[in-house]
């Protein structure tokens, strides 16, 4: 573009004129670029600390199907095929009777994740199937410690008692494991009865225990986890959840961001606005002198390119130093990636594009007489005249 | 065409007002309007010719309309009817860019509050229509710095526009208004901001451009001196060309 050299002399030398001006606009343009890099890179945080929540080694499975009977390996695997079960595992689930009364002892196989959620269970689960974990509360009230036994009795009969030696408390996490005594499921013990199913989404949970009542009936006893409970999480409403915890750290940043980007913008669109008026006359007489409509474009985009730098630049080192002086405050860890300096980079350069379009598209059409003599600029011109009799 | 051809060079009495050689600027039946409440008429059904090395000056009261016919034969405004024709090329058939590009290499612009670049130094100034074309950096300086001699103000060349005299900053005007060798130069009022004794040599720089050089100049004065220069001078009322003198030469 042959117009290029004196346009660039043109806005060289105009950014050097109106240096004030411009450095409030780096500064503004650097604040916004600043608040959305530190705001994003707090999301960032909280949403890794909602990802923990999900991927939190303690949940315990969506589905717990408790069957009637043996569930053959056959069945297991018709299951885990159901539905969208991203993880199936069977136990064995029975009722006894217990001194304090009716106990659900479960019995988990030796590799089951859920003894990642009795908390110390490395230590102290169950090293056969003859020992057993007992709630808290129970082991209190009969005065047991462990190595002492508790004595069980099947529900429904009268002999086979039978005893357990107390391996340790039962100090699971999981509202379900908690209420349990827990033991191992031995090799060559009773077979499973019962799934914990993982699955990816809670229609999916809802689809596989209304399946499991459906083929295994009364008094098959699928239920799925209670939403409110805060330790029962589904894959789904763990994202839920994550996105509730989100949304509470959110929506007051989302609003102060707005907030933020609304000033920054009408301030921004100020200063343009005035640099626009101060510039009628410069507009005129380089449109006077063949300045074509590419020409001005490139002008404002030299300029504005240059505040847009300038103030993306100076707003990366302000988040920069800001995370390095109150990373405490920040879930996650607190640098700056490159993905939200990027961001960041194109929402500064939006914001102001968008507080300088009005501007630019009056400067665009406004005619000479109009910038010279201060009239006001139309948008919108119809294209009148021609040659009388042409 | 044969009604453009029944008034190109004919002013409003019917009566042709070309000049000694070939129209280099014509102007045919302008019209235009404004919408202030009511229709008023800034240029009233306009024609004229003017020939190649003419010095023609507008006179008139103000709000007559001289700006505006200015304007639109300068192609810095459309009018809303009529057509201008500078060296053969019908501002109408033009869109923006390629009037842009018409008042760059045919068009000068001389304005009565010399509209410099605050922030461009003389020598600048004067350069930036020249970097509007293809000549070389080296070329536009030479040619910037020939501009500003010719109107007597090379020592000044690095000064900026707050830093000179109206005088001289008019000059540097008529420096950059030249610097593209326009086929015509369009002043308006260009004493009109000046002291009297800077008038007078305003006018002596344009009567020796338009001698030696033989510029063609368009100028809207109220300076009496300007018509003693002129070969004709219009007279506008009304947004109408009412009478046309033979000037001073």
């Amino acid at each position: 573009m042959n117009q290029l050299p004196a346009v660039w002399s043109v806005a060289s030398s105009g950014l050097r004129r109106g240096a004030g001006r411009r450095v409030l606009m780096i500064a503004i343009l650097a604040l916004t670029t600043a608040v959305y890099m530190l705001y994003s890179t707090y999301l960032l945080g909280a949403g890794g600390e909602a990802q923990a929540l999900i991927d939190d080694p303690e949940l315990p499975a969506d589905v717990v199907f408790v069957g009637r009977r043996t569930l053959t390996d056959d069945a297991i695997q018709d299951i885990a095929r159901r539905s969208s079960v991203s993880a199936c595992e069977p136990a064995r689930v029975i009722w006894y009777k217990s001194p304090a009364g009716y106990l659900r002892l479960i019995a988990l196989p030796r590799e089951s994740r859920l003894w990642s959620s009795v908390l110390g269970a490395s230590a102290a689960a169950p090293p056969t199937s003859q020992q057993v974990l007992i709630p808290r509360g129970l082991a209190e009230q009969l005065g047991l410690s462990a190595g002492q036994e508790l004595p069980l009795v099947p529900p429904q009969a009268t002999a086979g008692r039978f005893s357990l030696q107390v391996a340790g408390t039962n100090e699971a996490t999981d509202d379900v494991l908690r209420t349990c005594l827990i033991t191992l499921l031995g090799g060559n013990g009773p077979r499973a009865n019962s799934l914990f199913v993982w699955t990816r989404n809670e229609a999916g949970a809802r689809s596989l225990a209304s399946l499991l009542a459906l083929d295994y009936g009364v008094p098959s006893r699928p239920f799925l986890r209670r939403m409110d409970d805060p330790l029962v999480l589904t894959a789904s409403t763990a994202a839920s959840l994550s996105a509730e915890v989100l949304a509470q750290k959110y929506m007051p940043g989302v609003s102060a961001l707005g907030l933020v980007f609304v000033f920054c913008g009408i301030g921004l669109f100020c200063i343009t606005s005035l640099s626009f008026m101060d510039r009628r006359r410069d507009l005129a007489i380089l449109k006077t002198m063949g300045l074509e409509s590419r020409g001005l474009l490139a002008l404002l985009l030299i300029e504005q390119g240059a505040i847009a730098l300038c103030g993306v630049v100076a707003g990366t080192l302000l988040a920069v130093a800001l995370l390095a002086r109150l990373g405490s405050l920040f879930p996650g860890p607190a640098t700056l990636s490159a993905v939200t300096a990027l961001k960041g980079a194109l929402v500064g350069a939006f914001v102001l594009g968008a507080a300088a379009s009005l501007p630019a598209a009056l400067a665009r059409a406004a005619t000479v007489n109009e910038l010279l003599f201060n009239l006001p600029v139309s948008l919108y011109r119809q294209r009148v005249g021609g040659a009388a009799g042409s | 065409m044969t009604d453009a051809r029944r008034v190109l060079g004919a002013a409003p009495n019917g009566q042709p007002q070309t000049g000694p050689g070939e129209p280099i600027l014509r102007a045919v039946n302008l019209n235009k309007s404004y919408f202030l409440g009511e229709v008023i008429y800034a240029v009233d059904d306009v024609s004229l010719a003017i020939d190649k090395g003419e010095f023609i000056v507008i006179v008139g009261p103000s709000g007559c309309g001289k700006t505006t016919l200015l304007s639109l034969l300068g192609g810095l405004d459309r009018p809303n009817s009529g057509e201008v024709l500078l060296a053969g090329q019908r501002y109408s058939r033009l869109n923006e860019n390629g009037l842009a590009q018409l008042r760059r290499n045919q068009v000068g612009f001389v304005f009565q509050f010399f509209n410099l670049i605050s922030h461009l130094t003389a020598l600048e100034n004067v350069s930036l229509p020249l970097r509007f074309t293809r000549m070389s950096r080296r070329a536009v300086r030479e040619r910037a710095e020939q501009l500003l001699d010719m109107v007597g103000l090379g020592q000044r060349a690095s000064h900026l526009p707050l830093q000179m005299s109206g005088g001289e900053q008019q000059r540097v005007a008529i420096a950059r208004a030249l610097a593209n060798s326009p086929a015509v130069v369009l002043a308006d009022e260009p004493t009109g901001n000046l002291d009297s004794k800077t008038k007078n040599e305003m006018a002596d720089l344009f009567l020796r451009l338009n001698e030696e050089f033989n510029q063609t100049f368009v100028v809207v004065s109220h300076d009496e001196g300007f018509a003693r220069f002129a070969h004709r001078v219009l007279h506008m009322r009304d947004g109408k060309i009412d009478k046309v003198e033979a000037g001073g030469r």
